[in-house]
């Protein structure tokens, strides 16, 4: 019960993790569900572990070869960043995407992660990206892709104890980035589906590196690699796209829910890969 | 036991140092520990936007927000926004304009809406449309004039950038416009709404307050078997459990037939999911509810009817031991087989409504107090007040005059706080406890128990001249009432009257079958059973038109109600006809935007997967009860010392602008200045009754009530004067707060000393009656008036994922005379807005009698992103009897929408709807099967 709860506003890193050492101690970021969560349901928490206030993991990095954003930047610091605008678009885009503007200014990319939501929007365009999870405790780091991180709906390979530090990616300067998502009107906000891009061309303008990923299709994001395949070394074409929108309706296997049917999923995701291809299209060059 | 923790921080400037609970939300420790109970909670669920505040600059939904986070940080509620230059008069800009451009209607989301735009025009000092759209996409408005909203934000924010005073909004007067009537005036509880000030029912905490709490069955059709609420009892904290047996007078309520119980006894039958086996008071809301689920109860389930076809059909479940039927209501005119017979076409096809929330952004309250003279007197925001007072007597066994219903701010009612919802409870609690009692619904409980929309099945038969002339229509409705009757008699019988269209029909033959099943309760809703049948009329009258190849226009044009006409109940129309006129204005401004060709489909330029096109409907609904139901309002109309006048009236402010209309026409009636005017509602022992507001009745039955009570008064003044200065009534004259009487100049101030030395009554009272009406198949005039509306809507249609977006809606609304222009432009947007919700995005869904729906996030309302730029045209066709000519205009600006939204989608992508909520999936299926 929420009057059983205990608090605490750690400042440091090794604080929190000092924290966290048990189970039932959960650590909050935005904390833009958690409070209507506690009221509705009982959840097996005793304490909250308050990291908002944590200086050390909210920042977005540029290296030589690589971007690193910590867990705790806001969907609103990614919106508003320059550095990503110029070299993540897609991430944008999806930080922007979601729900509204006051969840924006708290909702953190550790917090889009570590839900594991189906429906992450981040998810997909960081799936594109290859990116990587740094993870941190008492006993120290340890890094995993992002692609082996997400188990199952709020399944995640983070170990108690431990927390999400940072995410980090290779720039992707060559590529053209792009995320879409199509929600349904008359059932729930979260997206039916959603779909970001990464495509690079060879010097023959063919595709040669693509990686395609799918939010709300399964049950976490996924890349689409038969996909991918078939558009390796092929020019950028409608023909191609409207391919690569196949392979995926046949490859994804969606649920029925309340939101929407599975083959209603199929058909959308297929349309939004279409749609995204050519938006990362226009931005190449 | 709790873990308190100290928070220090600044709201508003002041620093604050408090102990709270971890698991506590900044919103609750503003409201109930600060009492800054201008933040509003309208969820709980980080859904509605309505408990914004800013902190640290930025816009946070201090539902969600651990009030302990607050540590440290700058916060600035609604209370502060007044204050930011150091002058705590002064209005914001954003809040200067919100109430001068009419943003405000019932007020609850504005203080949430307006700390929303703060935060945007602090980071964004000169925002486009949609970087505000953007911005408050999430911060929802019910009364939904977000194009008004997004006109002021914008007013606001160039006065900031100019450091000039906010531009008034350009808005036509009516064309009857008399020296205050028909112009624009603002509305006067406007500024307390904006800046956080005003009173809603849950803003009060009364000294020694308990909380009180139900405990619904959550099964929608048993026996209660066994009840034990010892463990309850037990709970420290816990002050009393209250069943059945417990409750001292009338067991049941209802607005019509009294069958709704106010608490299920042992023994006895639980119909819906929502039904109450026990009340709960204890010292916090906390411990009540952690009461209820120590109550244990044993039920015996019984098999359900969710469905009122079914509910029909022989051997189906028994809701009621009377049967499942509500009500048979028929409607005859002429002889059907003969009119069918005469028909060159027949068309045929059976429509489906969805059930809809009203989605109010103020959850239920209610408060009840005993008084030292043993009265209990109950605090809500409700649209029926003395009907509040009638059942909570009946409820405690108590005659009327013992018990008091003080009307509160209303956050929204649409009809869905007509029936009771806390009242009784909270009035049980506290007789059994002698300490006030709160009971406040949670968003969870609001959307889950409370009434509905009657969801409908409507079979539409229409015969047709070959010259599109309409000669017969057969109507067959199903209406789910749910478990209980509410208003279901009432809705579903204008349902069916209204279900061949606003046309001349000399054949018609309507059957509906109200019935009760075991779902949620379904009552009263801003079109009342009328926005159900359009859809099925209007989506006919497309079809016919386009099997007889005439324009959408000209086949309304042609068999439209005009004086004269004879309507399917046996009415003659004698005046007040304005379709004709509404049909011509929106036919002249879709083809000024869209050329002579508006119903064909269009491709959009850059977009290849998007198809436009327009779509219209019209549509017609009563003023006022009507059905030979005898129809009152009362005021009483008062002049002070000061010269100040206030009119009462028992009638709700619901955000349609009630205030406004009375003050309007009582500073016009006493030629005053509107500003010296107050109106004072809904309070049982100091205004009269003005009756229930529903049925878009209260301008034409309470501005009445106040027009004729303000002659009263000031037939009394002008005697007065008369004999004063000894000089004919026939010369006196009143104007600019004085009377002008042959060269003599008084006062009302000093007419009003004198008059009170001599020991008058300066208070006028008036019963206002509407015309006589007759009930339905005794012919004559069923209703004593009609407004009516043409709409057309362009939407745009993605074929590939069915989505759609309704990017222009004309208005067109004969509202008799637009009294209150800057009330009625609002009215208009909401009521589009709300019709492109149920078109498009809202629907309330059960699953064999559970709630499946049952959080805001899974009810989705339109936001401002989904608002379409909205026209709206004033047709005002007088009526005789109407106050300065005005009839009512709250619902019918919803009905004609989604019919017209379906239609322009067919017109787009050639897919019909048969069923609203349009579903994009069945879009998208189609398109793809005949591609």
């Amino acid at each position: 019960m929420i009057d059983e709860l205990n608090y605490s506003l750690p400042s440091n890193l090794n604080d929190a993790y000092s924290q966290l050492q048990e189970i039932h101690r959960k650590p909050l970021a935005g904390a833009t569900d958690i409070i209507p969560r506690l009221r509705r349901t009982k959840l097996p928490i005793d304490t909250l572990v308050d990291i908002s206030r944590i200086r050390e993991i909210n920042f977005i990095r540029e290296h030589e070869t690589e971007i690193e954003i910590g867990a705790l930047t806001t969907h609103s610091e990614i919106t508003d960043s320059a550095l990503l605008q110029s070299t993540a678009i897609s991430l944008l885009e999806a930080s922007a995407s979601i729900g509204c503007q006051q969840t924006r200014n708290r909702g953190t990319l550790g917090g889009n992660i570590a839900n594991a939501s189906p429906a992450a929007d981040t998810l997909p365009p960081l799936l594109t990206f290859d990116a990587v999870v740094h993870l941190g405790s008492l006993d120290g780091t340890r890094e995993m892709p992002l692609s082996k991180f997400l188990l199952g709906p709020g399944k995640t390979g983070l170990a108690v104890g431990e927390l999400i530090e940072f995410i980090s990616f290779k720039k992707l300067n060559r590529y053209g980035l792009a995320y879409v998502k199509s929600g349904k009107r008359n059932g729930m906000s979260i997206a039916v589906a959603s779909a970001a891009v990464a495509i690079a061309l060879d010097d023959n303008g063919r595709i040669e590196d693509i990686r395609l990923a799918l939010g709300s299709v399964a049950s976490t994001a996924l890349r689409c690699p038969r996909a991918e395949k078939i558009l390796i070394g092929k020019p950028l074409t409608k023909t191609h796209f409207k391919k690569a929108g196949e392979i995926v309706y046949e490859d994804i296997s969606p649920i029925d829910d309340v939101r929407a049917s599975a083959s209603y999923r199929r058909s959308v995701a297929a349309a939004l890969v279409m749609q995204v291809l050519s938006i990362a299209e226009g931005r190449l060059n | 036991m709790t873990n308190k923790q100290m928070v220090d921080f600044t709201v508003n400037g002041d620093h604050v140092s408090l102990s709270v609970k971890p698991g506590q939300s900044l919103a609750e420790l503003l409201r109930e520990e600060l009492r800054l109970t201008g933040t509003k909670i309208g969820c709980s669920e980080a859904e509605c936007g309505s408990c914004t505040v800013v902190i640290d600059g930025k816009p946070v939904l201090s539902c969600a927000f651990p009030a302990l986070r607050a540590q440290g940080k700058n916060v600035l509620t609604i209370e502060g926004l007044s204050k930011l230059d150091g002058n705590g008069d002064t209005l914001h800009p954003l809040q200067q304009a919100f109430v001068l451009y009419g943003a405000v209607q019932c007020g609850f989301c504005i203080p949430g809406m307006l700390m929303t735009a703060y935060a945007l025009l602090e980071r964004n000092p000169d925002p486009t449309r949609d970087e505000v759209h953007h911005a408050l996409k999430h911060t929802f408005c019910r009364c939904a004039g977000y194009p008004t909203i997004e006109k002021a934000v914008l007013a606001a924010a160039k006065a900031m950038r100019n450091g000039e005073p906010v531009e008034l909004p350009e808005l036509p007067e009516s064309k009857w416009a008399e020296q205050v009537v028909g112009r624009v005036h603002v509305r006067p509880e406007a500024v307390a709404k904006v800046t956080g000030r005003a009173l809603f029912t849950d803003d009060l905490k009364l000294e020694d307050m308990a909380y009180g709490r139900a405990k619904r069955a959550d099964i929608p059709h048993a026996i209660v078997k066994s009840l034990d609420v010892s463990r309850a009892k037990s709970l420290p904290g816990v002050l009393a459990v209250l069943t059945a047996e417990d409750i001292p007078g009338d067991h049941y309520h209802g607005t019509i037939i009294r069958d709704w119980p106010s608490i299920v006894g042992v023994g006895e039958k639980i119909r819906y999911v929502g039904d109450v086996v026990a009340l709960v008071a204890a010292e916090s809301n906390e411990i009540a509810t952690q009461a209820l689920e120590l109550i244990d109860v044993g039920y015996e389930a019984l098999p359900i009817v969710s469905n009122p076809v079914q509910a029909h059909e022989s051997g189906a479940v028994q809701v009621h031991d009377k049967g499942n039927l509500l009500k048979h209501i028929k409607v005859r005119k002429g002889d059907i087989d003969h009119g069918m017979e005469g028909a060159d076409v027949i068309m045929e096809h059976t429509f489906h409504t969805a059930t809809y929330d009203h989605a109010f952004l103020e959850p239920e309250c209610s408060i009840a107090q005993l008084t030292l003279d043993a009265r209990m007197e109950v605090f809500v925001g409700s649209q029926i007040a003395y009907e509040d007072r009638e059942m909570v007597a009946l409820a405690l066994g108590w005659p009327e005059e013992r018990v008091r219903v003080i009307g509160m701010l209303v956050g929204g009612g649409f009809g869905g706080k007509e029936d009771i919802t806390g009242q009784i409870h909270a009035a049980l609690l506290c007789n059994a406890i002698k300490r006030p009692v709160k009971v406040l619904y949670d968003r969870h409980e609001s959307i889950s128990y409370d009434v509905k929309r009657h969801t409908t099945q409507i079979r539409v038969k229409v015969g047709a001249k070959n010259n599109g002339k309409l000669v017969a229509v057969e109507t067959e409705l199903y209406g789910d009432t749910g478990a209980y009757a509410s208003l279901g008699e009432a809705v579903m019988t204008r349902a069916t009257t209204h279900s061949s269209g606003p046309y001349e029909m000399p054949h018609v033959k309507g059957d509906c079958f109200a019935m009760y099943t075991n779902n949620i309760p379904a009552g009263a809703y801003r079109g009342f059973g009328v926005m159900q049948s359009a859809f099925g009329v209007e989506t006919m009258m497309d079809m016919m038109a386009e099997e007889l190849e005439i324009d959408p226009f000209e086949i309304r044009r042609m068999n439209a109600l005009h004086v004269g006409s004879v309507t399917n109940t046996g009415q003659i129309l004698n005046e007040s006809v304005g379709l004709l006129e509404c049909i011509d204005r929106v036919e002249d401004e879709v083809k000024r935007l869209a050329g002579d060709t508006p119903f064909v489909s269009h491709p959009v330029p850059g977009e290849p997967n998007k198809r436009r096109s327009w779509g219209i409907a019209a549509a017609y609904k009563n003023t006022g009860l009507g059905g030979g139901v005898p129809d009152e309002a009362g005021a009483t109309v008062e002049l002070f010392e000061d010269g100040t006048v206030e009119s009462r009236t028992s009638s709700a402010e619901i955000g349609q602008g009630l205030v406004t209309v009375l003050q309007i026409i009582t500073a016009e009636e006493l030629g005053m200045p509107i500003e010296k005017v107050r109106v004072l509602l809904s309070d049982t022992d100091l205004t009269p009754n003005g009756g229930p507001t529903t049925a878009s009745r209260q301008t034409f039955m309470s501005g009445n009530a106040v027009r004729y009570a303000a002659r009263v008064l000031r037939d009394a003044l002008v005697s007065e004067v008369a004999e004063k200065y000894d000089i004919s009534p026939k010369l006196i004259q009143f104007k600019d707060g004085c009377i002008h009487a042959n060269g003599h100049t008084v006062e009302l101030s000093e007419l009003a000393q004198e008059m009170k030395q001599k020991g008058l009554d300066l208070r006028a009272k008036y019963l206002y009656s509407a015309p006589e009406t007759k009930p339905l198949g005794e012919g004559g005039d069923m209703h004593f008036a009609f407004s009516f509306a043409v709409q057309a809507a362009e939407v745009e249609v993605d074929t590939l994922t069915g989505e759609v977006a309704v990017l222009n809606v004309i208005a067109a609304n004969d509202v008799g005379a637009a009294i209150n222009p800057l009330g009625l432009q609002v009215q208009v947007e909401g009521g589009v807005v709300m019709g492109v919700g149920h078109a498009l995005t809202e629907k309330f869904i059960m699953d064999e009698g559970r709630v499946v729906t049952d959080r805001l996030a899974m009810y989705r309302m339109p936001n401002i992103s989904q608002t379409p730029e909205i026209t709206s045209i004033v047709v005002e066709e007088k009526v005789a009897a109407g106050p300065y000519g005005a009839k009512g205009v709250g619902e019918v600006v919803l009905v004609p929408t989604s019919p017209a939204i379906t239609n322009a989608i067919y017109n787009a992508v050639g897919v019909r709807f048969f069923e609203i909520p349009v579903d994009q999936e069945i879009i998208a299926r189609q398109i793809a099967a005949k591609s």
